[in-house]
């Protein structure tokens, strides 16, 4: 899917957790149009920098014209967005990239890092009841997702690895579960890789169709430059991340 | 300022022709821009005469203003690409470049004569990529190797050919002399700089191919230069790319001896960055009384 070309100002920006910043902007058409599991391509403002960075998309305002996103700082490029100040304009583009399905019934989200923004924007736009989140982090700093998720799920599960909030453990071990309680329409994955490989093969083994979110260098965002493939599963070479992505249905890639 | 040109028998609307790799068959962006009048011309991502899988692992890596990439040129081969993309292209009215690769000389001339056919204006030939084993820079990093492979695609075409030169090289001159000798009607010039990146943290390099190629404006100096040098060189027209991210960046490679220029990693950066510099040089024409961009070619003062 093409996306606008929208400069934005930022309406508010603030540290959430550890390195993780939460961003407002002002970008109707994009507000107006994103679903989730589609990301935004920001261009770092100081000229130096020439690639744009691409980031998942949390929630959307269509009313205000607001589109949200959550970006950790990796490296000077999101270094320098950390710094920028409210009402200063960013340079985006977006909507970009194909979303989740979201079928109706039960929806299962595995969430974990940064990668939990586009489950947070999924369990946005889920019906009350509808869905069930399962988040994880190494501690409790790194789950204060949880305060950002609607009261309207089904159950939100937190885990962290040394047990210091919720249930100490993995966010996929709380899946097994889940599923034999009830039929569940679909999961969707967003997070570090072994986490999404695991939701994936216990989502098939349990016969749910199951849709993840991919990360990867990017070049473009717009399918011209080929940086961003991952591997077909069907062997017939690659899928573009930015384009054919970044949400695939786990039997069709290499995760 | 008219930005229109004539250049390797295509008439352009105006002298910027969209760098191959970094614009894929062009119909990506039809939803940024109007192919029908914004692009010079659209140099198509290289094609072989088979599908090419590029490489493996991490293909791109950011670097201080520029960035380094090793795809290592994925296509889905030529007769795929006539089949499905050829037909919607031509529907637009722009020149359309094709670029081809090869391991051997023989894939070469093969490609050249499968894509020499309605709708393609000009081939341009990659024999300068830095992330391909066995082929492309191997033949372009000496006079007698690009001289033979110009040659055979110059048998296997009635196109104008435009042989596209790397930087990684001793004696650019030499290289252009030896491809004009044999029959290149343009040379376009640079392709990127090997390079690489590490990161500290893992001592691992960044990128999959562990080098790659280096663009954007970290390389415009070189680009320069060597457009400067090349341009004076050879009587065939010269066409500049490395680094253009404004229409001045293009008014330079023009007055350093470029008819016609490429715009790549600046798409990259944003999709309708071909049109916003076609505008800017325009402007700058206007500013400085340039009734047109092709008198501004090769206009360097040195004395």
């Amino acid at each position: 899917m093409a996306g606008y070309l929208e400069k934005g100002a930022i309406r508010r920006h603030e540290l959430v957790g550890p390195d993780i910043w939460r961003m407002e902007i002002e970008l109707p058409r994009t507000a107006g149009e994103a679903v989730p599991g589609q990301f935004i391509n920001i261009r770092v403002p100081d000229g130096l920098h020439i690639l744009r960075r691409p980031i998942s998309i949390a929630g959307t305002y269509p009313g205000r014209g607001i589109t949200e996103i959550f970006y950790r700082v990796v490296g000077r490029g999101t270094e320098i967005l950390s710094h920028l100040k409210v009402g200063d304009v960013i340079d985006c583009l977006g909507p970009l990239g194909r979303g989740f399905t979201i079928p109706d019934g039960h929806i299962v989200g595995v969430g974990g890092g940064v990668g939990i923004a586009p489950i947070l924007f999924t369990a946005r736009r889920t019906k009350p009841g509808q869905m069930t989140v399962a988040i994880g982090g190494r501690n409790k700093e790194e789950v204060f997702w949880k305060d950002f998720f609607p009261q309207t799920l089904k159950e939100l599960i937190v885990t962290t690895d040394d047990g210091s909030c919720g249930i100490k453990g993995f966010a996929i071990a709380a899946l097994p579960d889940i599923f034999a309680k009830g039929p569940v329409a679909e999961v969707v994955t967003c997070g570090p890789g072994i986490m999404m490989r695991k939701t994936a093969e216990l989502a098939e083994a349990a016969g749910i169709p199951c849709e993840a979110s991919l990360e990867r260098r990017m070049g473009c965002g717009t399918g011209g430059c080929l940086a961003c493939v991952c591997d077909r599963r069907d062997g017939k070479g690659h899928y573009k991340v930015c384009l054919n992505g970044p949400v695939f249905n786990t039997k069709e890639v290499i995760l | 300022m008219n930005l229109a040109i004539d250049f390797l028998g295509m008439s352009m609307k105006n002298p910027i022709i969209a760098a191959s790799g970094t614009f894929g068959f062009g119909l990506e962006y039809s939803r940024y821009l109007d192919l029908n009048k914004d692009v010079g011309a659209i140099s198509l991502k290289g094609l072989a005469c088979e599908p090419w899988a590029g490489n493996s692992g991490v293909r791109v890596a950011e670097t201080p203003a520029g960035m380094l990439n090793c795809i290592g040129l994925e296509n889905p081969g030529a007769e795929y690409f006539k089949k499905y993309f050829l037909p919607e292209l031509r529907r637009y009215d722009v020149p359309l470049i094709a670029n081809i690769v090869g391991h051997t000389e023989e894939e070469y001339g093969r490609v050249a004569e499968m894509l020499s056919v309605p709708g393609i204006s000009a081939l341009e030939m990659n024999i300068s990529c830095p992330n391909v084993k066995n082929g492309s820079l191997a033949f372009g990093t000496h006079p007698e190797t690009a001289a033979e492979v110009t040659r055979i695609v110059k048998e296997h075409t009635d196109l104008p050919v435009m042989v596209k030169l790397s930087p990684n090289v001793a004696d650019i001159v030499s290289i252009a002399k030896a491809v004009e000798e044999a029959g290149a009607d343009a040379i376009s010039l640079i392709n990127t700089l090997m390079g690489m990146a590490i990161d500290l943290r893992t001592r691992r390099p960044i990128l999959g191919n562990i080098t790659g190629g280096l663009s954007g404006p970290a390389v415009k100096p070189v680009a320069l230069r060597m457009v400067w040098q090349v341009a004076k060189a050879v009587k065939i027209p010269v066409c500049g790319l490395g680094g253009i991210m404004t229409g001045e960046d293009a008014a330079e490679f023009l007055v350093a001896g470029a008819s016609a220029v490429q715009v790549g990693t600046a798409t990259l950066a944003s999709p309708d960055a071909i049109p916003r510099i076609a505008g800017e040089l325009a402007a700058w024409g206007d500013a400085n009384g340039v009734a047109s961009a092709a008198e501004l070619t090769g206009t360097l003062v040195t004395e």
